[in-house]
């Protein structure tokens, strides 16, 4: 069977003053019509070059990018410019995280699923058009009458709601949201979760689903990918039951650990000392060595174990969780 | 007015004219009393008028109707000296640390400025008084982190700059808004964490300003839930959580990330709280799957449901 999305071995690095420096390394994941895949890391793992370079947004010039992308089997960097311009939004689409810049402030809500529609599928009849823009704005559960609006008469909600109706307006296979809901009040972020979830159960899409926020994801997700330091250090189906916490990569420990919880008994919280380290020099082992309590000595200067699969962790110190053996032997 | 508290607002009103419309109401006769070393929660969805409370109470506002206490005295309408005064005693932590610091100041012209005004300190004093609360907030060795601008400093290391600031005066109450939603999620337990042993140590009040109830119950000993301005619950954090007595309550933990809730929320539809001035009844009304008759035109009174627990909310009758 043909995975919706994979990556295989991305590596991006950007042009900076000071060289290359690496914001992706050896990341490989995919992802299934009729799934959820959670992506977790704090500021600067690199969540969002992820997005960019999934959609192939980073410019050549900015950025370069290495491994491959596959859209339903496609290459995505294989492509021609008008190939990528046709696949994108067709067969891939994306949601960004700030709804209010990802309208135009001087169209019409109709304006932007016209055009959207006119550049794919050049033939298609005004009726058409008005027809699918009703239907998808019901889908979101917004009044068909919004399409008459412009992004200010929306309030942030309504917006990210049209931005996700859009963003579906060519039946895409694989959608990309980048915070999706980050800017928004719990209530109203609870209801478009569940819309998102509904909308993905309903058009079997295989959605990535960035956000700094575990918990929200964990309510979400089928799998969950914690990006640390521009690597995946684990894909998890566990969710983040605290029963469950030392089953996990030490770096995903340490975010259970760090944030204070709704239900259960009230646990003391600890953050995670020290600070991610700088991308430019990047130590050859384990990027999560300094801060690591389970750390042995091999881990400072042992690259991380390439692993591919639904589930996986990469440590030294921690078992696999599929096959339960230990992965590290001493060196 | 004698009273155990340390700070309270009576009937705290806080009234932002508009033209062609009548007025906005962020702050609607809020009651709201906070004991010595006790941290009290503020929870509510954005224009809920939590920042404009904490605000009011910390005399960055003055209320237009009701009153401020601090230490039973009524700071309501004090100005000048009487308002520097407390301001040695009411400070603010800011929710951006990037906007709070000056970019052109160091560390120590940020936490000189207060220890002068307020404390009146000067040369070695005031530089061993800026030691001592740099020490205090863990940004060690000072004598480095004195000369740091703030973009070299990290978002927690401003976060904790922004706290030495509002420690420089001396307080005994701190109004918090919202001091790690922009921060990551192992840099938030270091802050909160902070934020208790300082209250420990210095014996401080907190007014917590926050939209994160898994927070708020971690911190505070009591949360308080605001709606359209309007304080709709009281109670002790865990009561709140484990049994909340107003729907709007209830629509919050249900919709907040690790809640156990499936499902539909308990809401009829969305909608914005109306501030205005003439607004009749429970905020909370056109969205309740609760809602009477009467909750549209009258506000109930807080009503007690419980030991230190109540809910302005007629089904608590």
């Amino acid at each position: 069977m043909t995975e919706a999305l994979s990556v295989d071995s991305l590596h991006v690095s950007y042009f900076t003053q000071n060289g290359l420096v690496p914001a992706l390394r050896n990341v490989s994941l995919s992802i299934s019509s009729n799934e959820i895949l959670g992506l977790v890391g704090e500021s600067g793992s690199g969540k969002s070059t992820m997005a960019q370079a999934v959609m192939r947004l980073l410019k050549p010039d900015t950025a370069t990018v290495d491994g491959r992308i596959l859209v339903e089997g496609q290459d995505l960097y294989q492509l021609t410019p008008e190939q990528l311009r046709l696949a994108r939004w067709r067969d891939i689409a994306m949601v960004f995280q700030s709804s209010m810049n990802a309208l135009n402030p001087v169209l019409s809500i109709q304006e932007h699923f016209t055009d959207t529609m006119r550049a794919h599928l050049p033939d298609i009849s005004e009726a058409e058009i008005l027809k699918r823009t009703a239907d998808l704005l019901g889908q979101v559960r917004l009044d068909p009458a919004v399409a008459r609006n412009y992004a200010h008469e929306l309030s942030g909600g309504m917006r990210q709601r049209v931005v996700i109706a859009l963003a579906l307006a060519l039946d895409p296979h694989v959608l990309l949201m980048d915070e999706p809901t980050t800017a928004l009040d719990v209530v109203v972020q609870r209801s478009i979760l569940d819309e998102i979830a509904a909308l993905q159960r309903n058009r079997k899409l295989a959605v990535l689903f960035i956000s700094h926020d575990f918990s929200l994801v964990s309510g979400l997700a089928n799998r969950i990918a914690v990006m640390y330091a521009g690597e995946i250090m684990e894909i998890t189906d566990r969710g983040m039951a605290i029963e469950d916490v030392s089953k996990h990569h030490p770096y995903t420990q340490g975010l259970m650990r760090a944030a204070p919880r709704l239900i259960g008994s009230k646990v003391s919280i600890e953050g995670i000392p020290g600070e991610p380290p700088d991308m430019s020099q990047v130590p050859p082992g384990c990027p999560f060595y300094d801060r690591c309590p389970l750390r042995l000595p091999m881990c400072r200067t042992t690259p991380l174990p390439v692993k591919t699969g639904r589930v996986y962790i990469r440590c030294h110190a921690m078992p696999d969780p599929v096959s339960g053996k230990a992965v590290a032997h001493d060196v | 007015m004698t009273s155990k508290f340390l700070v309270s607002a009576d009937h705290l009103t806080i009234r932002f004219p508009r033209t062609n419309a009548p007025d906005l109401i962020a702050s609607r006769a809020v009651n709201l009393d906070i004991a010595a070393k006790e941290t009290v929660a503020l929870v509510g969805e954005s224009g809920s008028g939590k920042t404009t409370t904490g605000r009011a109470l910390v005399r960055l506002l003055t209320p237009s109707a009701g009153k401020v206490w601090f230490d039973g005295k009524d700071v309501t309408h004090i100005r000048g000296q009487a308002l520097m005064r407390y301001h040695r005693n009411a400070q603010m932590i800011f929710q951006d640390p990037f906007a709070s610091l000056n970019p052109f100041h160091t560390v120590a012209h940020h936490l000189s400025r207060p220890l002068t005004r307020l404390r009146h300190l000067k040369g070695h004093e005031r530089e061993e008084a800026l030691d001592e609360i740099l020490t205090l907030v863990g940004l060690t060795p000072t004598a480095i982190y004195r000369e740091k601008y703030p973009h070299e400093l990290s978002g927690g290391q401003r976060q904790r700059v922004a706290i030495a600031r509002a420690l420089a005066g001396g307080p005994s109450f701190i109004v918090a808004d919202e001091p790690v939603s922009m921060l990551d999620v192992s840099l938030r337990a270091e802050i909160l964490t902070l934020l208790e042993s300082l209250q420990e140590r210095r014996g401080l009040s907190y007014l917590y300003i926050t939209h994160d109830l898994a927070s708020a119950r971690y911190l505070a000993h009591r949360i308080a839930v605001m709606y359209g301005g309007s304080l709709v619950e009281i109670a002790p954090a865990e009561d709140l959580v484990q049994a909340p007595a107003h729907p709007y309550t209830r629509l919050l933990l249900a919709a907040t990330p690790g809640s156990a809730h499936t499902g539909p929320l308990p809401e009829t539809m969305q909608s914005a709280p109306d501030l205005s001035e003439d607004r009749k009844g429970c905020p909370f009304a056109p969205r309740c799957p609760a809602v009477m008759d009467r909750c549209t035109k009258t506000m109930p009174a807080m009503i007690t449901v419980a030991d230190g627990h109540q809910a302005a909310c007629y089904l608590n009758e």
